[in-house]
């Protein structure tokens, strides 16, 4: 009911805004108008297009399914942008509508099915602006946009896409200025809706999510100081799994101050205070206070205090922080950092303190050829004491990316039955299922999730929290030293750089020897690039060792990692790129092997305004010795020809997926043809 | 595992002795050697007899103080002979003018289709200079620069020898350049058309070239060129003032002001506004007599704009 609310509400205006502008004639003009209402820059496109798809799914041991699909689709897409009611500083706006009729006959064997289909993408876009120059204005956005894509493995997603909202600005200059001198702020409004579909190997996934979001942004400045608040308020509902509703609010406070006779001591405080409820329940608050002093311009001093409480699952964690540091630059090649720190936690299991010392000189130096020496080192000494009643502690809500490859938990010693991975794509909370969606692996006292390539749920490059619970001492204390050297030198067309790195720890008294590790790594990389006309050519090579060893575990592995970019432009209508990155782990203790290889090349050629064809293709591989190989590997053709305002788009591609047993073969041809209004 | 951090321990434990051993001799030196040695390790070692001198910090307030309100000025009548114009004069004129693909209002079209007539000088009866037909193509991409339709705004020392070397092929120009402001991108981007849009002025056949048709009812996105003078005033509670080009752009060509009265580099020009009063920069006009006084306070928000 709301999509046809919002919908006729737009009808509504575009009409009215027409008849305004009705003028003498019998008919309306396309040409803006002087007066009451003026039409801003029309434009339009009127097309059609016929899609033809071909999917072929292996799952092994014969299965198999494939699906032939044939689609026309009439295509009608108008807007204006930039008409606007009695003069363009008093309300000035866009506004589009896209109408797409498709017909589609699919022939299927499998778990997909057969048959004939017509229907209707509908889509539409309006954005508003009052008293766009003016230091209050207003601005109104609603948009719609819906869409059927194709997934790996033979999937099909229907997704329907719509928000509306609004937002108030205050800029400095307003009538406010004498009495709140430096004074911003903006309120927003806004209620997103998305409606989403996925047919997969025979199984559907619904996910049905409406988010309204409020937010509130002020800024006041002083003469020598700021502060900001910002507050924002999501309620999340999702119809039919109402278990993952939640609503969230989010308070920022930041200060900042200059002072002393100079201006030369910084003070800066943020406050922060984060909530959620529902499944996820929780409740966070971090206090920062910092204080920067530039005793001269080689000599400052920074001193720190950091605060924060997290509740959540019946558990609560108190950290606080205490930092000094005094950074020194001697000439103008060495500049030297010593840190001392302080860490207290308080755990609903006990408590934990921490005390450490780090010196970190870093050294440049010009040399010959145009080239820098640099030479950093770091050095930390630090004494852990831990006095707990349990011998776990929860970590809520570590944040990680879905790489392909997996990622590695911060925490060693994790208890793998108590990790929890939610999917936070798009401001969602979506909860992941172990072998369905995500498998996990050990690597030493390591824990590593890596992402099944056929979840529903996460998708590459999706943004994830992971909570855990860790293994830990109950009544121990132990030291851990710290050594990084880094040396290496840049010229303009090479960089060689060699690092080492050791943590060593020890017990010093108490229990929990096992939970205790040391780890070396050493590092070589060289770099070479260069620019001359016509190319661009960049190649990186890098070799590490890896060893770790605890009373549980051992880790030992030796990475290389290769990677070469190359673009040819020989003249501004032709570019050539070229790219690849190989990356290969052999570890030793335990034994496992992973590889990843990535090439891609582009070749685009353009040809007159607006012309232009391209030719691309990609192989991906994903090897690793406890899971299935990935392979990816794709090549296509995309081009855009016009003539006046006919334009014609052939698209060709060929895509081939491979995850263990399961291959899907997929062939997409696409013919567009239209003409801009 | 044992040998390596035996041995990292080891080679710290070696470097810090040579560190120590190293000071103590260098201590012993004569002072000419001590400098030859540090300035071999170092940067920046001043030379024997002098020391470096690490001055104080001192920052700049964030904002000047805030402008409190005062009784308004009683209004003076301002002599503004040639600014008979109506406040929004620009903007409907910049619709007139034709304008690229992008937008862009294209001035060169305007100046040859007499839609715009800037003056050469201050004076109104000075002739404009004569230009220069001479184009010259560069390689390796089909780029040809017209001198006829750079001469028609600048003069030859505007751009010779400070940017380009009076030789054709001399400069080894290249677009990664232009973007961060060196050769065309002196003016271009910041009050000529901008090089990521306007590839067609230029190269010939690629889009975003000069249109013949007039102006079309699409955004204008003109290129402004807007100023902002960084000067101590602000730390006094003056908001900087501010320099439109475009206004004056259309009014005058680039030689009528740069080099006679401003220098063609931002920032070389250490203008004051006791200066500008008395009629040097901005008051070669800004009398009351060619355009509204300097030195009339009600005027004083015309450049220095919050």
């Amino acid at each position: 009911m709301r999509h046809v609310s919002a919908a006729f509400g737009l009808a509504v205006f575009i009409c009215s805004c027409t008849a305004m502008a009705w003028n003498d004639a019998w008919g309306f003009s396309l040409l803006g108008q002087e007066g009451s209402f003026a039409l801003g820059e029309w434009r339009g496109d009127l097309g059609g297009g016929y899609e033809w798809e071909d999917q072929q799914t292996q799952a092994g041991e014969g299965a198999s399914s494939s699906l032939l699909r044939n689609r026309y689709d009439e295509n009608l897409e108008l807007r204006n942008d930039g008409f606007y009611l009695i003069d363009p500083r008093l309300l000035e706006a866009s506004a589009g509508v896209n109408l797409d009729f498709f017909q589609e006959q699919d022939k299927a064997t499998g778990p997909s099915t057969s048959g004939t289909q017509n229907g209707t993408l509908i889509g539409y876009d309006f954005s508003s602006i009052l008293l766009g120059e003016k230091p209050y204005s207003a601005t109104f956005l609603a948009n719609r946009y819906q869409a059927e894509t194709s997934t790996l493995f033979g999937g099909r997603t229907n997704s329907l896409n719509q928000s509306f909202g609004l937002t108030g600005k205050l800029r400095e200059d307003s009538f406010l200025r004498n009495m709140l001198p430096y004074f911003s702020s903006t309120i927003e409004a806004r209620q997103e809706e998305s409606d989403e579909s996925t047919t997969q190997l025979g199984q559907t996934y619904k996910l049905d999510e409406t988010r309204d979001i409020l937010g509130y942004e002020a800024d006041k400045g002083f003469q020598t100081a700021d502060l900001d608040l910002y507050y924002q308020y999501i309620s999340d509902s999702y119809t039919g799994n109402e278990r993952f509703a939640f609503d969230t609010q989010w308070v920022n406070l930041n200060y900042s101050l200059d002072f002393g006779p100079d201006l030369n001591r910084r003070w800066d405080s943020r406050i922060s205070y984060y909530t959620i409820s529902g499944a996820f329940a929780q409740w966070f608050l971090a206090v920062d206070e910092r204080l920067h002093i530039d005793h001269f311009e080689n000599l400052s001093t920074t001193y720190e205090y950091l605060l924060s409480n997290n509740s959540a699952e019946g558990q609560t964690d108190t950290s606080q922080i205490g930092i000094f540091q005094i950074q020194h630059r001697l000439y103008q090649s060495l500049v030297t950092t010593l840190t001392l720190q302080g860490f207290y936690d308080t755990l609903t299991q006990g408590e934990r303190d921490s005390y450490a010392a780090e010196l970190t000189p870093n050294y440049s130096r010009a040399i010959p050829w145009g080239g820098t020496l640099y030479l950093d080192g770091d050095g930390r000494y630090e004494i852990d004491d831990d006095h707990l009643s349990g011998s776990e502690v929860r970590v809520i809500n570590e944040q990680h990316g879905a790489t392909p490859s997996g990622f590695t938990l911060n925490q060693p010693f994790v208890a793998t039955s108590t990790i929890e991975v939610v999917d936070i794509r798009g401001g969602g909370r979506l909860p992941c299922q172990l072998g369905i969606d995500y498998d996990i692996t050990q690597l030493g006292s390591l824990t590593q999730i890596v992402p099944i390539p056929t979840s529903e749920i996460i998708l590459p490059g999706d943004p994830l929290e992971v909570s855990y619970s860790f293994q830990v001492a109950t009544n121990g204390q132990f030291s851990t030293t710290t050594l990084v050297g880094n040396a290496g030198m840049t010229f303009s067309w090479i960089d060689f750089n060699l690092q080492h790195q050791q943590t060593d720890e020890n017990l010093l008294s108490g229990e929990g020897g096992q939970f205790l590790y040391n780890q070396h790594q050493d590092q070589g990389r060289v770099e070479v690039h260069h620019e001359w006309e016509p190319c661009d050519a960049r190649a990186t090579a890098l070799y590490q060792t890896y060893d770790s060893e605890s009373e549980l575990f051992s880790l030992k592995y030796t990475l290389q990692n290769y990677g070469e970019y190359l673009t040819f432009r020989p003249g501004w209508s032709l570019i050539l790129r070229l790219s690849g990155d190989e990356m290969r782990t052999n570890y030793t203790s335990p034994r496992r092997q992973t590889s990843s290889t990535d090439f891609e090349t582009a070749l685009d050629r353009f040809i007159g305004s607006g012309n232009y064809f391209s030719l691309y293709g990609r192989i991906r591989t994903l090897s690793d010795s406890e899971f299935p190989t990935q392979t990816y590997v794709e090549a296509g053709l995309r081009s855009h020809w016009q003539w006046g305002k006919i334009h014609f788009e052939p698209s060709f591609s060929w895509t081939d997926t491979k995850y263990g047993p399961l291959e899907t073969t997929d062939l997409h041809l696409m013919l567009r043809i239209g003409r801009y209004l | 595992m044992a040998v390596w951090k035996r041995r990292a321990w080891q080679a710290a434990l070696v470097a810090l002795w040579m560190m120590a051993w190293s000071g103590l001799l260098l201590g012993g030196c004569s002072e000419e050697t001590r400098y030859k040695v540090l300035s071999f390790l170092f940067q920046g070692v001043p030379p024997p007899g002098q020391t470096t001198q690490w001055e104080p910090v001192v920052r700049n307030a964030r904002r000047p103080p805030p402008l409190r309100s005062t009784p308004a000025p009683i209004a003076q009548q301002v002599i503004v002979i040639k600014e008979q114009r109506p406040p929004d004069w620009l903007d409907k004129l910049l619709k007139t003018l034709p304008q690229d693909d992008a937008g862009v209002p294209d001035m060169t079209a305007a100046l040859s289709r007499k839609l715009i007539e800037p003056q050469a000088a201050i004076k109104p009866e000075v002739k404009p200079q004569a230009v220069m037909s001479m184009d010259v193509k560069l390689a390796p991409m089909p780029v040809v620069f017209s001198h006829k339709v750079h001469t028609a705004w600048l003069a030859c020392t505007s751009c010779h020898p400070a940017i380009f070397k009076m030789k054709a092929g001399a400069d080894k120009i290249k677009m990664a350049d232009l973007y961060t402001g060196k050769y065309c991108g002196k003016c271009h981007a910041k009050v000529a058309f901008p090089i990521v849009t306007g590839c067609g002025h230029c190269h010939q056949g690629m889009p975003g070239g000069a249109k013949a048709a007039t102006a079309k009812a699409k955004p204008i996105k003109p290129v402004r060129g807007n100023i902002v003078m960084a000067r101590k005033g602000a730390d006094q509670g003056i908001p900087p003032a501010l320099f439109p080009h475009l206004p004056h752009r259309v009014l005058f060509r680039c030689y009528a002001c740069h080099d006679p009265i401003f220098k063609m580099q931002r920032g070389a020009d250490a203008m004051t506004m006791d200066q500008i009063d008395d009629g040097k920069y901005c008051g070669a006009c800004h009398n009351g007599r060619t355009a509204f006084a300097s030195d009339n306070l009600s005027n004083c928000s015309q450049c220095h704009t919050q």
